[in-house]
């Protein structure tokens, strides 16, 4: 009987790749988590420009640790606890305190609305789009078959499994792996006209 | 439901299928290491792991620009020496190591405990110091160990001689039944 390799046995693959002098792989594991990452440290850190020193030093802790990483946990646990650290050292180093965004926007006195508004930390400009962007996602799934709509949303929200979505469904694995790639192919059509009129940006 | 239905093969996949699988974690094992070979050198593959990682992150409210970053770091990554480290071992291999270092050191154990005296053995010495009489086995101690000599480590020695001579270094094996409780016998 086959097995499947997990979402975390990927990432441990793509682990053992890096380990063995592929770099390229652990790019791979960069461009998964790297939003995921700058949502983490935006809770820690005000500044946009910190946030993304943060997160660069926190991945290069990572590579260069790499040798270190036994597997025990998840790749992207592991990864957050080398964030979390790297943020609390840099504003030891600061001298600042661990408050949250939210709470300097309580507390202080001026501006607090503008405050609350900056807690994703994005410049205006890359808010707007960032808002854009979820806005074309949600509505090509809205606009997405039911079937589909209904396979990508208890993958992607849910977390299920594909033998859960089939269950649930009440379909064969193999059409529940079949209505989420085009599920995907039909979202990411609608927006590449988008990410392309951004040049080379990523999301 | 049969494990066996769940897994992806790449011969049924069309088109990029296989990534969105593997970008699941829904790919079986002997096929998505080389699906990761194949992602790292394919341009498009590489694009749409891209395309699909933020799809599932904007469904989850999760956008932020990334461009700079991600030239940052692979500037920053590029600079790094590249790793080798050594391939991982499994944690069973481990137990099995453990195993067979436990078991050289039991059968060195019985063995010098043996044959304390033979020449070319070292013995430990107490260094003339008097063993303290709170550590004196009792009669009952003495006859357990005797009897624990003579039901399992004479058997023992017995269809291990081989072995034994080979630790001894003797031309021949004399196997002299004694007490693990040592001179107090």
């Amino acid at each position: 009987m086959e097995q499947i390799m997990s979402e975390q046995d990927i990432d441990r693959q793509l682990v053992e790749r890096a380990r063995q002098g592929d770099k390229r792989a652990f790019e791979l594991l960069v461009e998964k988590y790297q939003r995921r990452l700058l949502r983490l440290l935006s809770r820690m850190v005000r500044d946009p420009d910190e946030v993304e020193d943060i997160a660069q030093e926190t991945f290069i802790k990572a590579y260069r640790a790499l040798p270190n990483f036994r597997g025990d946990a998840a790749f992207y646990t592991w990864l957050y606890r080398i964030g979390v650290n790297t943020a609390k050292n840099y504003l030891a180093s600061r001298n600042k305190t661990m408050r949250t965004v939210s709470d300097q926007a309580i507390d202080d006195d001026d501006e607090p609305d503008e405050r609350l508004m900056a807690q994703d930390n994005n410049t205006p400009e890359t808010e707007l789009v960032s808002k854009q962007i979820v806005l074309a996602v949600n509505e090509a799934v809205d606009a997405l078959p039911e079937e589909l709509r209904s396979a990508i949303s208890l993958r992607e929200m849910e977390g299920l499994s594909y033998e859960e979505i089939a269950e649930l469904m009440g379909c064969p694995i193999g059409t529940v792996r079949s209505r989420i790639f085009r599920a995907r192919e039909a979202i990411a059509a609608k927006l590449r006209p988008m990410l392309g009129t951004s040049q080379d940006k990523r999301w | 439901m049969m494990k066996a239905q769940r897994v992806v093969k790449f011969d049924e996949a069309i088109s990029e299928e296989w990534l969105s699988a593997l970008m699941d974690g829904e790919m079986a094992d002997d096929e998505a290491g080389s699906a990761l070979g194949r992602l790292a050198k394919d341009a498009n593959a590489m694009r749409s792991w891209v395309e699909y990682g933020l799809i599932g992150d904007a469904m989850r409210g999760c956008v932020h620009d990334t461009s700079a970053l991600d030239q940052r770091i692979k500037a920053a990554l590029a600079a790094e020496p590249t790793i080798l480290a050594p391939v991982a071992r499994t944690n069973r291999h481990t137990v099995y190591w453990v195993a067979a270092a436990a078991a050289v050191v039991a059968i060195s154990w019985t063995v010098l405990s043996v044959a304390p005296n033979k020449p070319g053995i070292p013995v430990a010495s107490n260094g003339g110091l008097e063993v303290p009489q709170a550590i004196q086995p009792t009669p009952a101690q003495i006859n357990a160990a005797e009897e624990v000599a003579s039901n399992e480590v004479m058997p023992y020695l017995a269809a291990h001689q081989d072995y034994a001579f080979a630790v001894a270094g003797e031309p021949e094996l004399h196997i002299t039944p004694v007490s693990l409780a040592g001179d107090a016998r």
